[in-house]
């Protein structure tokens, strides 16, 4: 999963590897950078929190979700991060086309005019704030115009594709 | 309950009390309230119907409107609100009409019981210029400074020239007024006078309706030590040590102590005889605070007097173990102090942090949003005075003042020492607060050190605490919380969960669900 905090530009990107009630981190990448951790988590059934052990030391975190945020108190510190894809995901869908999530770079255009797609296939790539995203076929149709070419700069909530359903 | 014996006997008695406020003062009156067997009355607007105060009421009133000024700010909607409920007698709280003569005149003029200082009284105190000359023929000692008086269309530059040429630079200019840092302006140069007193007599009228500003000395480096004074109905005055209230952000109040750092037994005595004096020039009644400016050199200066109860009114019931709300019920039943000056004792060192919604990484701007989680801390010397629980929502309408974490402990480094681990333990989701940066200023070597002046703040950058986990640690936790399917347990829709119950796994809650 991909989050964003509150008071960083970075995006955040996480997959653990879950085997019952414990959890172990499979990948962890800060932008473009590969990060190793060694934290594992313990889910708590019976009192539906999780633990954190980091190196011997555990750690209890309070953690509430509130709208499409988490915020998490860890050592009497409290942070919000929220999943990054979100945004792009219903500016997409409120304007019926698809729309730059961020101010960005074209890096690759994966599809041509006219050409038919299925729900949920790559048409894309943006880059923006150092970090990649692919924008989807929010669902099937066919490509009635691309507005950008790669290497294009793009400003926040531009329409880069339209999709005739 | 049955009413205290005290009350019964007393000259005055009265039987219900309306709480003409909301948050955590009106829960903190209640509770007071019903402690000593009297109805206590509680009113809410349209824009409050949930308000934690509600619960502490035995009877509840809605003022119809969303605006303050039809409903928490209006005399006559409150006198009718108690005519309706029954009310014998209206506690104001502080802030809201607490400081408005005309409101505690028309409070006694419809029968009612006023626990609140006499109308003259907060008249006298509320105009700057007629409470600094009334100090002045107290022999209290004030800050030196000068009136001016300008007529509409009259260049306000001769006047203000020669006031300060006798006051000297820096000076401030003071709404008369004022109060909360309204229509006061400081001025460091003389070619700024003319446009500085514009702004600040364009905003005291926007405030107070009241265009008047004078003249003060600005101090540099002192600090605000505040008298806490109590009076009754025979003529008797004592005062109830004092709090250092200097850890300030644009004149309001962060953290605050009692006793000072800075007052020794003598200036104490010195400056607590200056507040009984200005408390008998007033002929005040009831529980008043008397504000001072405390210099590098240990001279004080009147500031003003607040006519009401203080928000940080908790940190001295604890060093004196007096209950001030009980004290106000009691006089305004006429009923004369039950301890002299000597009976007042100082034990221990207390602290209050005031937990305020704004975020610190925007220059403190107010922050609102659901209240999706509040944990408070509990332990020895550990209280919490508090106007939210989880359900709750932080909007625009209200204070940002949400809750107060006050301690007790036997020194100042363990009172210091306690405060921060308190905060540590106050966990609040759903809305960005101060409690961090509380804890930053209590570890600072000025604070932990000789204490802090009233400038301490400003020009600080609002520092962002360091962000001590490990590297991915909190976005882990998130990806774990989402898989586990952890938004299920915590993350209930708002609304939709039981606003009485405290805990998740409050056993009432069930109770509750079973048998509406």
């Amino acid at each position: 999963m991909k989050w964003k905090s509150d008071n960083s530009d970075k995006v955040w990107s996480v997959r653990l590897l879950i085997e019952g009630e414990q959890a172990s981190v499979a990948h962890l990448k800060c932008g473009d950078e590969t990060i190793q951790s060694d934290v594992t988590i313990t889910f708590d059934k019976q009192s539906g929190s999780i633990y954190v052990n980091d190196d011997g030391k555990k750690l209890n975190p309070k953690i509430t979700k509130v709208g499409d945020s988490w915020w998490v108190t860890v050592s009497s510190q409290t942070f919000v991060v929220t999943e990054a894809l979100h945004n792009s995901k219903s500016t997409t869908e409120d304007q019926g086309g698809l729309t730059a999530p961020m101010p960005g770079i074209v890096r690759q255009v994966n599809v041509d005019t006219g050409q038919k797609v299925r729900k949920g296939q790559p048409l894309m790539v943006l880059e923006a704030m150092k970090m990649e995203h692919q924008i989807i076929a929010p669902q099937a149709g066919k490509i009635e115009a691309i507005h950008y070419n790669e290497g294009d700069r793009v400003e926040m909530g531009s329409v880069l594709i339209s999709i005739f359903e | 309950m049955r009413p205290t014996a005290w009350m019964t006997n007393s000259p005055k008695p009265y039987e219900s009390v309306l709480v003409a406020n909301r948050g955590e003062i009106a829960v903190r009156i209640l509770k007071a309230v019903r402690e000593c067997g009297l109805r206590g009355i509680a009113i809410h607007n349209d824009l409050d119907r949930d308000g934690m105060h509600l619960e502490y009421a035995d009877s509840v009133d809605h003022l119809r409107g969303e605006d303050l000024s039809s409903t928490y700010l209006s005399p006559e909607a409150i006198i009718n609100s108690a005519r309706r409920t029954g009310a014998d007698a209206i506690h104001p709280g502080y802030g809201f009409l607490s400081e408005r003569a005309d409101f505690a005149k028309s409070v006694l003029e419809s029968g009612l019981v006023w626990i609140g200082p006499p109308p003259e009284a907060i008249r006298l105190m509320g105009d700057k210029i007629r409470a600094r000359e009334s100090m002045i023929k107290a022999q209290v000692p004030v800050i030196p400074g000068r009136s001016i008086s300008i007529s509409d269309g009259e260049d306000p530059l001769p006047q203000l020239a020669a006031a300060a040429a006798e006051v000297g630079y820096p000076l401030l200019l003071k709404a008369s007024a004022g109060g909360g840092g309204k229509g006061m302006r400081v001025v460091n140069e003389p070619k700024l006078l003319r446009t500085e007193y514009q702004a600040a007599s364009r905003e005291a009228t926007a405030a107070f309706g009241n265009g008047t500003v004078y003249v003060e000395s600005l101090l540099r480096g002192a600090r605000h030590i505040e008298i806490q004074i109590f009076a009754d109905s025979h003529g008797n005055v004592i005062h109830l040590n004092e709090r250092d209230c200097s850890l300030q952000r644009r004149h309001q109040k962060v953290i605050e102590e009692a006793p000072s750092p800075a007052v020794d037994p003598e200036l104490r005595e010195k400056m607590g005889d200056a507040a009984i004096q200005a408390a008998r020039a007033v002929n005040y009644e009831g529980a008043g605070t008397v504000e001072f400016l405390l210099s590098s050199q240990k001279e004080f200066y009147f500031l003003e007097m607040n006519t009401r109860l203080q928000v940080e009114h908790p940190v001295t019931e604890l060093v004196t173990g007096l209950d001030l709300v009980h004290m106000q019920l009691m006089t305004a039943a006429g009923i004369e102090l039950q301890l002299s000056q000597d009976e007042v004792s100082l034990s221990g060192h207390a602290m209050e942090a005031r937990i305020y919604a704004e975020d610190p990484s925007t220059g403190f701007l107010p922050s609102i949003g659901p209240i999706a989680r509040f944990d408070t801390p509990v332990g020895p010397g550990v209280r919490v005075d508090s106007g939210i629980r989880k359900g709750d929502e932080v909007t625009t309408s209200f204070d940002p003042m949400l809750a107060k974490i006050i301690v007790h402990a036997p020194d100042r480094n363990s009172a210091i020492q306690r405060l921060d681990h308190a905060l540590s333990e106050t966990i609040l989701h759903g809305v960005k607060s101060n409690i961090e940066f509380c804890r930053e200023i209590l570890n600072t070597e000025t604070f932990r050190g000789p204490g802090v002046t009233t400038d301490y703040l400003e020009g600080r950058p609002s520092t962002q605490s360091q962000n001590k986990t490990p590297p991915g640690l909190i976005e882990i936790i998130a990806t774990a919380a989402e898989k586990f399917g952890l938004n299920k347990s915590t993350g209930t829709p708002l609304g939709n969960q039981d606003k009485h119950s405290g805990h998740e796994h409050d056993p009432f809650t069930t109770l509750a669900k079973r048998f509406p």
